[in-house]
């Protein structure tokens, strides 16, 4: 019995860590969708030309990560709605971005098809190198925290263990 | 299709002040009060609905230009480049948002950018309005070449709609062809019925034409607002060819006409058979008079 609530308790703890670190790879994972989304758009400004909507929908359809499908519905609905686009609408349900990181993304979602090819193709350049800045400091961010967080609850959990019993 | 393009403060004050089936232009300008052409009349938009119901004026803004032309490219400036460097987007109704702004180009126009003012033009079908000249148009043997003439926003295009839409009904043996080089015919044919036209958008006249007679063998050819050289060359190319035109093209009456070399030539070449002068006169669409080939008065006007 007392082995069982061992196991129980570290186990537990180490799941905490493991939610927390997740919150890193989550991030990771957004940034590189949306770098990829913006070279993706790009592509298309410059050859396909498919309507915005259509783009968006047809994207949609392949990306796996929770938090970017969230970005791009909220953009569609906020866009189509017959209301201004705004700052709250856009990041609705969204919630692993720093104040920063959502002013930029909120630059770039607020210029996409409202301009020329040309302004297109400049503005998505300029954010290129943001949103690579973004994907590399999330991605040293995983490798330092995530791993961390999990080690970090397991070691709490024996540590409680040892203290208990 | 209005409340697709416009921002929801006009669009509200235009369902309750207005008959949106009336409704023929919106004007809307960067500072200055917006304009609504409704039941052949002008408004200048209130808060509380016209001037003449008093309140305020409503001022158009950057934002609410550049949100009009955003909602009419569908979201996509950048995929309608193409028709936004020839001044407009047509919408898939046939409404045409006519644009001005800045000129972007070195050598012509690359695009247009920082709009100041968007004229959003409504089209309407009006059933039976070419009843009065259809059998003058067709005799029931011969399909006239024709020229419908009028100014900027007296129902030409309507009054072309309303030629394919008779010809079809009557389920006469005439494919027509239709070179709509800025999509407003197709747009309305759409909401038509209309069984017996092919017709090809966003290409200019003279392809368009050239395309049409090669490949889908057309007994009427249908296009609108002649204006460059080619768009007179395709149509006489056509005239050549066969079959016949229906066309129009800006002009105030025949005088106006006269004053036109390469329709005076063609006219002279009798490609041109019937001249049908339209106006605002008694409404939009009145029909002041046709001429034939002489340019003799054979309905309404002078005789």
């Amino acid at each position: 019995m007392k082995l069982f609530f061992c196991f129980i308790i570290i186990f537990m703890f180490g799941l905490i860590g493991y939610t927390l670190s997740n919150f890193y790879l989550y991030r990771k994972k957004f940034f590189f969708n949306l770098d990829m989304f913006v070279k993706a758009f790009k592509m298309n400004v410059n050859f396909s030309s498919k309507k915005l909507i259509v783009f968006i929908d047809d994207y949609i359809k392949n990306v796996h990560d929770k938090s970017f499908s969230q970005l791009l519905l909220n953009f569609k609905n906020a866009i189509t709605m017959n209301s201004s686009f705004d700052y709250q609408l856009l990041f609705h349900d969204i919630n692993i971005l720093n104040k920063h990181e959502k002013e930029s993304v909120f630059q770039l979602f607020s210029k996409l098809g409202r301009v020329n090819v040309l302004s297109q193709n400049d503005y998505i350049d300029g954010f290129l190198d943001i949103s690579a800045e973004f994907y590399n400091s999330s991605k040293n961010e995983s490798i330092k925290y995530s791993s961390l967080y999990t080690k970090l609850g397991i070691i709490l959990g024996v540590l409680l263990v040892i203290i208990i019993y | 299709m209005l409340n697709k393009i416009l921002p929801k403060k006009i669009m509200e004050l235009l369902e309750s002040n207005f008959n949106e089936n009336e409704i023929n232009e919106i004007r809307i300008r960067v500072n200055m009060p917006i304009v609504v052409f409704c039941g052949n009349k002008t408004y200048i938009m209130c808060d509380c609905g016209n001037l003449s119901s008093g309140g305020r004026e409503v001022i158009g803004t950057y934002e609410m230009v550049e949100e009009v032309v955003f909602r009419a490219s569908e979201y996509s400036i950048y995929a309608n480049n193409e028709q936004i460097k020839n001044g407009y987007i047509v919408l898939d109704d046939g409404t045409r948002v006519g644009l001005c702004g800045d000129v972007v180009g070195e050598n012509g126009v690359v695009t247009i950018r920082d709009f100041s003012s968007v004229c959003i033009r409504v089209p309407h079908n009006i059933k039976d309005c070419s009843l009065p000249i259809f059998d003058i148009i067709y005799d029931g043997v011969v399909v006239n070449n024709t020229l419908i003439v009028s100014p900027p926003g007296a129902g030409k295009t309507t009054m072309l709609k309303d030629l394919i839409y008779q010809f079809s009904i009557r389920k006469l043996k005439y494919n027509i062809f239709i070179a709509d080089e800025r999509g407003e015919i197709s747009g309305g044919i759409k909401n038509m019925y209309v069984n017996n036209c092919d017709y090809l958008c966003y290409l200019n006249k003279k392809n368009a034409i050239m395309y049409g007679l090669r490949s889908m063998s057309p007994d009427i050819v249908v296009t609108d607002e002649l204006g460059t050289e080619s768009d007179f060359e395709a149509v006489e190319y056509a005239s050549c060819c066969g079959v016949s035109v229906f066309a129009t093209i800006h002009a105030k009456d025949v005088n106006d006409i006269k004053n036109k070399k390469e329709i005076m030539l063609m006219i002279d070449k009798k490609l041109i058979e019937r001249i049908v002068v339209l106006s605002n006169r008694n409404g939009v669409g009145t029909i002041e008079s046709v001429y034939n080939n002489n340019l003799i008065s054979i309905y309404g006007g002078a005789m």
